[in-house]
């Protein structure tokens, strides 16, 4: 059988469940508000960095940027075979 | 031990209602929530999909050398509020994992290391593979059985063929076969094992916001709730460790309770 396993003293613990919740919800709120993508001739949020790539429609090129393939696909939905 | 049974059947009944719901939820193709990740095991690649997976994200921003901020968020403000809870609840391949090994079998018990496997496979099919040698088809993606059973499958009846054509479709429904066979023969194996995001997960077991709390002083070791723990842990001796997917079995004892304190 197993030795027990140690836990956290509840301050601990407290401490790091207020560092985790505020690293967390920083990392969303500042994507939302600074974080930006330039592709397509624009400047793109995470958000739409996310949906293109599920359909495979965002590279990274030779040169190092992101481009966009086959036009703007942003509206049609990223069903695709996965992970083709 | 009437009443104990009655409290495993009243969370079990709870549980595929949350997972069921879930698994309607993630395919209702009129929402279109598809920049967003889900907290849940899933493939955005299924026909019917309304949610992104977050390990397919993580794999395709990985890809793109693009930091994931927020699927790590969703993913790190989930496993704070509840750690794995999300793995016992509300994950569809969970739902399958638990219905899989109501298949009578010989059934076996899963040696404790190889719950360590599936940390390796996070830090190199989810972050590394896809980081250093983009487009190459050795990503988590590329052998993911959820992936097969909810894209791969539905696609190919749709006519339109993996990536790799016939070789890579039937090496991914091979590892398909080999996961459901896990499945059958040892509980949530699947969970236990191999899967990334409960690998994610598992890091915010021991401190998270809700998790169980034992009241030592009723409890008689009778060894009720280790025998009901579909992931062969002792929650009076191992409880909140790691491999806890929070599905509240054990409360059944009713010495257990889950809550913040």
């Amino acid at each position: 059988m197993s030795a027990p396993i140690s836990k956290p003293a509840p301050a601990l613990r407290a401490l790091i469940i207020l560092v985790c919740a505020i690293v967390f919800l920083a990392l969303i709120a500042y994507s939302a508000h600074r974080v930006r993508y330039n592709f397509g001739d624009k400047s793109n949020t995470e958000f739409t960095a996310t949906q293109l790539s599920l359909s495979h429609n965002l590279i990274r090129a030779d040169d190092g940027s992101l481009q966009q393939k086959d036009g703007d696909v942003t509206n049609t939905g990223a069903r695709r075979p996965c992970p083709t | 031990m009437g009443s104990i049974i009655n409290r495993i059947k009243r969370i079990t009944i709870a549980r595929r209602i949350t997972q069921s719901a879930t698994l309607l939820f993630l395919n209702l193709p009129f929402v279109h929530l598809l920049m967003v990740s889900c907290p849940v095991f899933y493939c955005h690649g299924c026909p019917l999909a309304s949610m992104a997976c977050p390990l397919g994200v993580l794999v395709n921003f990985s890809t793109l050398r693009i930091f994931p901020f927020v699927t790590l968020g969703i993913l790190g403000l989930v496993g704070t509020i509840g750690g794995r809870l999300v793995c016992g609840w509300l994950c569809p391949f969970g739902l399958i994992q638990d219905l899989l090994h109501k298949i009578p079998s010989r059934k076996i018990s899963l040696h404790p290391l190889l719950s360590y496997v599936k940390y390796p496979l996070l830090i190199g099919l989810v972050f590394a593979v896809p980081y250093f040698l983009p487009g190459k088809p050795i990503t988590f993606c590329h052998f993911c059985p959820s992936g097969t059973l909810e894209a791969s499958i539905p696609w190919q009846f749709l006519g339109q063929s993996s990536q790799g054509g016939w070789p890579a479709f039937i090496m991914r429904i091979s590892i398909l076969v080999g996961v459901v066979v896990f499945g059958i023969v040892a509980s949530r194996s699947w969970c236990r094992v191999l899967c990334p995001l409960g690998a994610i997960f598992a890091f915010f077991n021991r401190f998270s916001i809700f998790r169980f709390r034992l009241t030592r002083h009723e409890c008689k070791d009778c060894g009720v709730c280790a025998s009901k723990c579909p992931v062969d842990i002792d929650p009076v001796k191992q409880m909140n460790t790691a491999e806890c997917i929070r599905c509240m079995d054990c409360t059944c004892t009713e010495h257990i309770k889950l809550g913040m304190k």
